[in-house]
């Protein structure tokens, strides 16, 4: 029972990136004449989304630095008052 | 004074200029445009760096006394130091394929900073000194748009360095199966197709093979694919960082897999047909003819893991090793790159050397083109047997090209049929090679050659003879 069991659970894990290839092909359109497809034309397309989602992550990784820093300028104002620190006189 | 200009016709499908040899010097002829560019460049940060390093060829402006006028008038001229044995893409183990990928990276991203950046990135513009590899096409640099956040030359990289060295890792051949066939390296869809399905859905092979085939179509009819695009300077800097890291990651990724030892990878290591004295004999032998001929330029022909190679290079010789086991040269290479030693190993078959290959066969000329008259030294040892038994060639044959080769000196060792790897390769058809004796092999040798000495290995049927061509 195990045995046949085993080859049914190898192939299990495989479907879900079976589904995602299945999807993937799904969106690309009519292959072209080889003589005139352009080798770099697929490389040129993953390129421009990982520069997208490379320029995004680096857009809200600056928002979010702006962020901290108002908020640590805000801690320091707190920290350090304005004009600076004055030692106490008795 | 004149000198007449051979082209060199590889370097014709750059606008900006192309190279000239004369003599043993290599010129390079640049229109002036691109001239400008490359004094811009040449003064900047990056190619100073590199220039010490000795990573970027080094060029100068020659003296214009010896300026030829076999090129259009208002061309200029600029010398490169030469590098001494050319080779190509076909003949690297991915362990040098890789190296050239690295320097390729580095130079990119050390010239972003600096506003340039690499138009193309392929392995051609690489060639290699001793184990360390020279980028030498300097037209390749130019001024980048600070808004721009692609790199025109990314598809080429992916296509030349990682995809050869990914469908290797899949399915292991000769460099020369790849590049021979091919100059613009592995298409993605072509990649895709020699992955199992596990690889095509796992990183690298996801990014690099399938997502390019899967959207290839889809991509081409974007016409705006290639249209130039602008973001903030900083943003299209940091991309461009990010990005050659990531290529960079995968190219270290790529060239540490585990490697397989190949049959003849481990051939020192685990031989059995020599016994511990009757090799030291044998080094012994060598060792004294390189100290009393002090070669400058010596070929090692059956180099396997290059033991009397570097032997050689650290007696001071310009070693050229080669050898048709891929894992065998990969190995080589790592140990001359580590020790810094002066070895150029390739995977180059002595029975079925490179040819000459690309428009009108002269793009890359053959190996044996580069290797004639080359060498003080030819090195065959070990092999001479299987290029008479496993490849029939016959013994006159193989003399006379290594007449071709050495200018003087050819030290071959001689392997009788009664020895036991003869026997193993003959399988029974002994009758052939039944003339082959010691004195036969004298008078073949005579034919082009002066024995100067001869020592048999004790115990054994194998001799060892330092000849010297006869002129």
């Amino acid at each position: 029972m195990q045995s046949n069991c085993a080859p049914l659970m190898l192939k299990t894990r495989y479907i879900p990136s079976f589904m995602l290839g299945l999807l993937l092909l799904s969106l690309a359109g009519e292959q072209p004449l080889k003589a005139y497809a352009d080798p770099g034309s697929g490389a040129m397309f993953v390129q421009i989304a990982l520069a997208g989602i490379i320029g995004c992550l680096f857009r809200v990784r600056s928002v979010f630095n702006r962020f901290r820093r108002r908020k640590q300028g805000q801690e320091t104002a707190e920290f350090f008052p304005k004009g600076g620190l004055t030692r106490s006189s008795k | 004074m004149s000198t007449a200009l051979a082209p060199l016709e590889r370097s014709f499908r750059d606008p900006g200029g192309f190279v000239f040899s004369s003599g043993a010097r290599i010129f390079r002829a640049v229109e002036p445009a691109a001239f400008e560019l490359l004094q811009d460049f040449l003064a900047s940060p990056p190619a100073r760096e590199f220039t010490a390093a000795g990573q970027l060829v080094t060029t100068f402006v020659p003296d214009s006394s010896e300026v030829v006028s076999e090129f259009p008038a208002n061309y200029h001229l600029v010398e490169h130091q030469r590098i001494e044995f050319s080779s190509f893409p076909a003949e690297w183990p991915i362990e040098m394929l890789a190296a050239a990928g690295f320097l390729t990276l580095d130079l990119a991203e050390k010239s972003l900073p600096h506003g340039w950046r690499l138009k193309d990135a392929t392995p051609y513009n690489v060639l290699f000194r001793g184990p360390a590899p020279v980028f030498v096409d300097l037209l390749s640099f130019e001024r980048r748009d600070a808004q721009d956040s692609l790199w025109p030359a990314y598809a080429q990289f992916v296509r030349t360095f990682l995809l050869p060295l990914l469908v290797h890792h899949a399915s292991p051949s000769s460099p020369a199966l790849l590049w021979l066939a091919h100059r613009d390296g592995v298409h993605p869809e072509e990649a895709y197709r020699s992955l199992s399905w596990s690889r095509r859905l796992t990183t690298p092979g996801l990014t690099l093979a399938s997502f390019p085939t899967w959207f290839a179509a889809r991509a081409e009819a974007q016409a705006s694919l290639y249209r130039p695009r602008s973001t903030d300077p900083e943003v299209a800097a940091f991309t461009l960082r990010t990005m050659f890291r990531g290529l960079r990651r995968q190219l270290g990724r790529l060239s540490s897999y585990p490697r397989k030892s190949s049959h003849w990878s481990n051939y020192l290591d685990t031989q059995t047909h020599y016994s511990a004295e009757q090799f030291a004999a044998k080094e012994s032998f060598v060792a004294a003819v390189l100290s009393e001929f002090h070669p400058r330029r010596m070929l090692d022909i059956g180099a396997n893991t290059g033991h009397f190679s570097e032997l050689a290079a650290r007696g001071g010789a310009s070693v050229v090793a080669i050898d048709s086991d891929t894992a065998a040269v990969g190995r080589l290479w790592l140990r001359a790159s580590e020790k810094k030693l002066d070895i150029l190993p390739l995977v180059v078959d002595f029975c079925r050397p490179t040819p000459a290959v690309g428009w009108r066969n002269r793009e890359s000329p053959s190996f044996l083109d580069r290797a004639r008259s080359g060498f003080d030294l030819v090195l065959m040892l070990a092999v001479v047997h299987h290029m008479l038994v496993s490849e029939r060639v016959p013994l006159d044959e193989i003399l006379a090209l290594a007449a071709e080769l050495t200018t003087d000196l050819l030290l071959i060792e001689f392997v009788e049929p009664g020895d036991p790897m003869f026997r193993r390769l003959v399988r029974g058809r002994d009758a052939l090679y039944a003339h082959l004796t010691a004195s036969y092999f004298e008078a073949a040798c005579a034919r082009s050659f002066q024995i100067l000495r001869k020592q048999p290995i004790a115990q054994s049927r194998r001799t060892l003879y330092l000849l010297r061509r006869k002129s």
